[in-house]
């Protein structure tokens, strides 16, 4: 064998290796005490931030429109916008405080970040290629309730990234109320669970308003819209929507299904019971068990027919139910029931109910 | 002169075949290099604007159940649950499983928590051993979130089918007791559940970082420090490796296969459907998500393994050899039932990336690895002895082969930098050089010999039991 | 009359710093904790004569400390709550447990002063 060539080759690789591991030595040096010295400039830098905010903040509280010294601090924070690094910054320490306090005081840092002209960097991000820019530019925009960019936010509510929609969502909610919901109408694409629990987030904020008409929403052909308007329902208890909610009782997706069931079981609707009952053989497992969780909180004495039915069914979660409720309902019945069975759980089951809740 | 030619050949086919591998293990390493980077950039924009704190105050917070299978965990196991009570997310409870402990661990917690027994029905969908004392909660209201059960000693996968079996909530964060979690892991672990509307997500893995010297006090971790035993800086280098190149990497791919067994989410249902831990492996923990995603592949249903990077499950690595041997030894017999159980999968197309490449990947780079670099080890000195090979080859391959791991150890090392930038103190970058130098030498060997005695004991020794952890409890390091 | 002691323990570094100038111009000495473990330490060394304390901190939490204060300590210096939204059982969880008045965020730092004030009566 000759092994000559193949030498050659492996002592480059290895020379080049070697080198390029030195490289990284050095740059890993180098890059370790950049991070360092960063942090301890961005640390002193926010600090700064911070008293010049609060100064400011509190100067115009004293006197005039614009005092000399208020001047002077719009001049010291214009200085840092030319830093990407000390932009960050501001932004950030403005947003930090931005949902802490109260009334004039937002209103004064809002006003702030637009004379010192972070706001049309804000809105440069909008336009930019980088789907994470845009969707940072949008939320700086709904932190500072900059109402007139909507039209082009408007056009982000279909976004193909999630992450770039769910701001746009947002920023309607947060800046419009109620009113803003009207995206709703023009969504096409899925909410997640994700987007409906930080829009859940700001619609528990909302004044109370009784003209919003969600019934549309119900009805939409967005699976998801009817699934976020449901949580809507149930927060602010919007009962005249019951005749609505019978209907998506038979809506052709499983999980709206599921979840009325739910929202009628908040409202305790009894109009619901034979609805289902009628059907009950059709719907699924999972809706099965949550009838009877419905049925904890509405079944009368003459429900006792319907449970007894299902005392033996194979899931176990419907058994212990049906058990459990007939129990209330109807303890003569239950003590009737045979209470020794060839089914195991069956025997658990009584065994529990018997002996935590008495006789 | 023929039973020359012959030999001639044999060591040929050798030859061949070691160059070829190599040549693969570099070029995978490289493309999981690449992958990782992807992915790892692709995180951080994600999450570089995400507002947790939303999550923490809804109403419709999907309901989360820690599981903490606790056995003879006497001298932590009240400030353990501690830390676990005090994770910031509303919809949860903490199930610590006391897997018929022969210390004092249930007596301990029920005077530290106020603890009664109380008549819980269980729905037995997974069959476990049966309980002891039975099942207790707290009568002080500040720990309503703490269910103890108290059952017969089954071994860990055993008692975490008992805690699936307890849960009511939908998903299950499956962890060690001893681990320490940072107050926000569930938000961030429970997100990926809840932001696919186009596949199912059945599970997320989270990054298991080394506790080893840093400083915790009650639970909370203070402060990250870089230990001064070889062993454990070496292993923390080996983590960082396998968690923010190699896992990372697969994350993109979807085609993770291991969720480590110190902090996984579950998706409680699915993780009933296919029967819960495997009580007969040692590698239960690989074992439920290759059984999971085979479940979701045969059901033909979309879905996810997610991963997330950000540093959040703090745990004690062995800082003495012969535990550091045992766990790895286990650990390769946990890979070599795994991969012979659902040998089924293997090269089917039925099965995706998941037949295709990931069970392949497993079996060659993390089951055959070992044995082939022994047997390229003994034909090298085989080499050396009956062919006349020049000391600049012997010593250039060596180096080649060397400085390829070094180049490796620093990609993990600079995506550290990057991102996460834990090791902060000045002085440690030295430290961090100097063990991604000598790992090879330290660590490597020990991994290889753990490796070649799992295979042994699973061949030749099947009673081995399971390798006991000696505890010096976080808080005392 | 002299100086009043306050514990103000509150993570937000911003909020903080506002509601200390504020307190401060009201001639109040503030004393800062950036979260709960370093509110207890205060407490105890500098006995204040009154503490306002966030609810979600870290590492030890606002009812920790109003806890650590009426049970451990056994001290009824007043204590105020800053809670955020959708906190509520949060807010009585920290009445239970002994605090006196609650203000949820935002918050107005002119309305804390009032109540500050009061409080210290």
């Amino acid at each position: 064998m000759q092994f000559t060539l193949f030498e050659a080759v492996i002592w480059s690789l290895v020379i080049v290796l070697a080198i390029i591991i030195v490289i990284l030595i050095f740059y890993l040096k180098i890059l370790r005490r950049n991070i360092r010295v960063k942090e301890k400039n961005n640390i002193k830098y926010r600090e700064k931030i911070e008293k010049l905010l609060i100064e400011y903040i509190y100067a115009e509280e004293e006197g005039e429109l614009l005092s000399k010294k208020q001047k002077a601090i719009i001049k010291q924070f214009k200085k840092g916008l030319v830093s990407k690094r000390k932009r960050i910054i501001i932004t950030e320490t403005f947003l930090q405080l931005d949902q802490q306090v109260a009334g004039h005081m937002i209103e004064q840092m809002n006003s702030l970040y637009k004379k010192i002209g972070l706001l049309n960097y804000a809105i440069k991000k909008l336009r930019s290629k980088q789907w994470h820019i845009v969707a940072i530019g949008i939320k700086d925009l709904r932190h500072f309730k900059v109402k007139r960019v909507r039209s082009s936010i408007s056009k982000l509510i279909n976004h193909h990234r999630e992450e770039v929609r769910r701001e746009a969502h947002l920023y309607f909610i947060e800046l419009f109320g109620f009113e803003g919901l009207n995206f709703l109408d023009n969504l096409k694409v899925p909410l997640s669970e994700w987007d409906q629990i930080l829009l859940l987030g700001e619609v528990e904020n909302f004044e109370y308003d009784e003209t919003l008409d969600l019934k549309k929403w119900l009805e939409s052909n967005n699976d998801y819209v009817v699934l976020f308007v449901l949580n809507i329902v149930k927060l602010f208890n919007r009962l005249e929507t019951k005749d609505t909610l019978i209907d998506l009782l038979q809506h052709k997706n499983a999980e709206i299904r599921i979840k009325t069931i739910d929202i009628i079981t908040h409202f305790e609707i009894l109009e619901a019971k034979e609805f289902i009952i009628q059907r009950f053989s059709e719907i699924s497992d999972k809706e099965k068990v949550a009838f009877f969780k419905y049925l904890e909180k509405v079944a009368e004495i003459e429900d006792a027919m319907f449970l007894i039915e299902h005392v033996n069914n194979n899931n176990f979660e419907i058994k212990h139910r049906a058990l459990k409720i007939l129990k209330r309902v109807d303890v003569n019945l239950y003590n009737k029931l045979e209470k020794n069975s060839e089914d195991a759980e069956y025997n658990r089951i009584i065994d529990y109910l018997d002996v935590s809740y008495g006789v | 002169m023929e039973y020359d030619y012959i030999i001639r050949n044999i060591v040929l086919v050798f030859h061949y075949f070691f160059l070829v591998f190599t040549v693969l293990i570099v070029g995978s390493y490289v493309i999981l290099a690449v992958f990782s980077s992807r992915e790892t950039i692709e995180y951080l924009k994600k999450n570089s604007f995400v507002n947790y704190k939303d999550l923490l105050t809804s109403d419709v917070a999907p309901s989360i159940s820690i599981i903490a299978p606790a056995y003879n965990e006497s001298l932590n196991i009240v400030e353990n649950v501690r830390s676990l009570l005090s994770t910031h997310y509303v919809n949860y409870d903490v199930i610590i499983v006391n897997d018929g402990s022969k210390d004092d661990s249930l007596e301990k917690l029920i005077k530290a928590y106020d603890l009664e027994r109380i008549e819980y029905l269980i729905n037995q969908r997974v069959p476990t051993k049966p309980l002891r004392a039975g099942v207790f909660k707290s009568k002080n209201p500040a720990f309503e979130k703490l269910i103890v059960v108290d059952k017969e000693n089954g071994g860990k996968a055993d008692a975490l089918n008992c805690g699936i079996n307890i849960s009511e909530s939908r998903y299950l964060a499956c962890i060690d007791v001893d681990c320490l979690l940072l107050e926000d892991s569930l938000q961030r672990m429970v997100k990926p559940f809840l932001e696919y509307t186009d596949r199912k997500v059945i599970a997320s893995g989270g990054v298991i970082r080394i506790a080893n010297s840093c400083k915790i006090e009650d639970g909370k971790l203070l402060e990250v420090n870089y230990p001064d035993k070889w062993l454990e800086r070496c292993q923390i280098l080996e983590y960082l490796r396998s968690f923010l190149l190699g896992r990372m990497a697969w994350a993109r791919l979807n085609g993770l296969l291991v969720i480590s067994g110190a902090f996984g989410l579950f998706d409680r249902e699915i993780a009933i459907k296919v029967g819960g831990y495997d009580t007969k492996t040692v590698g239960e923990d690989m074992e439920i998500i290759v059984r999971m995603r085979r479940y979701m592949e045969e059901e033909k249903l979309p879905y996810k393994v997610a991963y997330i990077p950000d540093p959040l499950c703090w745990t004690e690595a062995p800082d003495n050899r012969k535990i550091f041997i045992s766990q790895r030894n286990r650990w390769t017999r946990g890979t070599i039932e795994v991969l012979k159980i659902h040998k089924k999968i293997r090269w089917n197309p039925n099965y995706g990336v998941l037949g295709m490449l990931s069970y392949p990947y497993w079996m060659i780079f993390e089951r055959y690895a070992p044995i082939v670099e022994v047997l390229g080890m003994i034909y090298f000195i085989f080499l050396i002895i009956y062919q006349p090979l020049s000391w600049s080859f012997i010593l250039g391959l060596f180096l080649l082969v060397y400085l390829f791991s070094l180049l490796f150890s620093f990609v993990a090392i600079f995506t550290e930098e990057f991102t996460y930038h834990q090791y902060k103190r000045k002085g440690i970058g030295f430290k961090l050089i100097l063990t991604v130098f000598l790992e090879p030498f330290i660590l490597h060997p020990l991994v290889l010999y753990a490796a070649m005695r799992g295979n042994y004991d699973y061949y030749f020794n099947k009673k081995k039991k399971w390798g006991v952890m000696v505890r010096k409890g976080l808080s005392k390091s | 009359m002299s100086k009043k002691k306050i514990v103000l323990a509150e993570d937000n570094s911003v909020l903080s710093l506002l509601l200390k100038f504020r307190l401060e111009k009201d001639g109040h000495h503030l004393l800062m904790a950036k979260n709960g473990k370093e509110a207890i330490e205060l407490i105890e060394n500098e006995n204040p004569d009154l503490i306002l304390t966030d609810i979600m901190m870290d590492y030890v939490s606002g009812l920790e400390v109003i806890s650590h204060v009426r049970n451990k300590l056994e001290s009824k210096t007043p204590i105020l709550v800053f809670s955020s939204s959708g906190q509520e059982e949060m807010v009585l969880k920290a009445f239970n447990l002994g605090a006196n008045d609650f203000m949820s965020k935002p918050l107005s730092p002119n309305e804390l002063s009032i109540r500050v004030k009061r409080m210290l009566l």
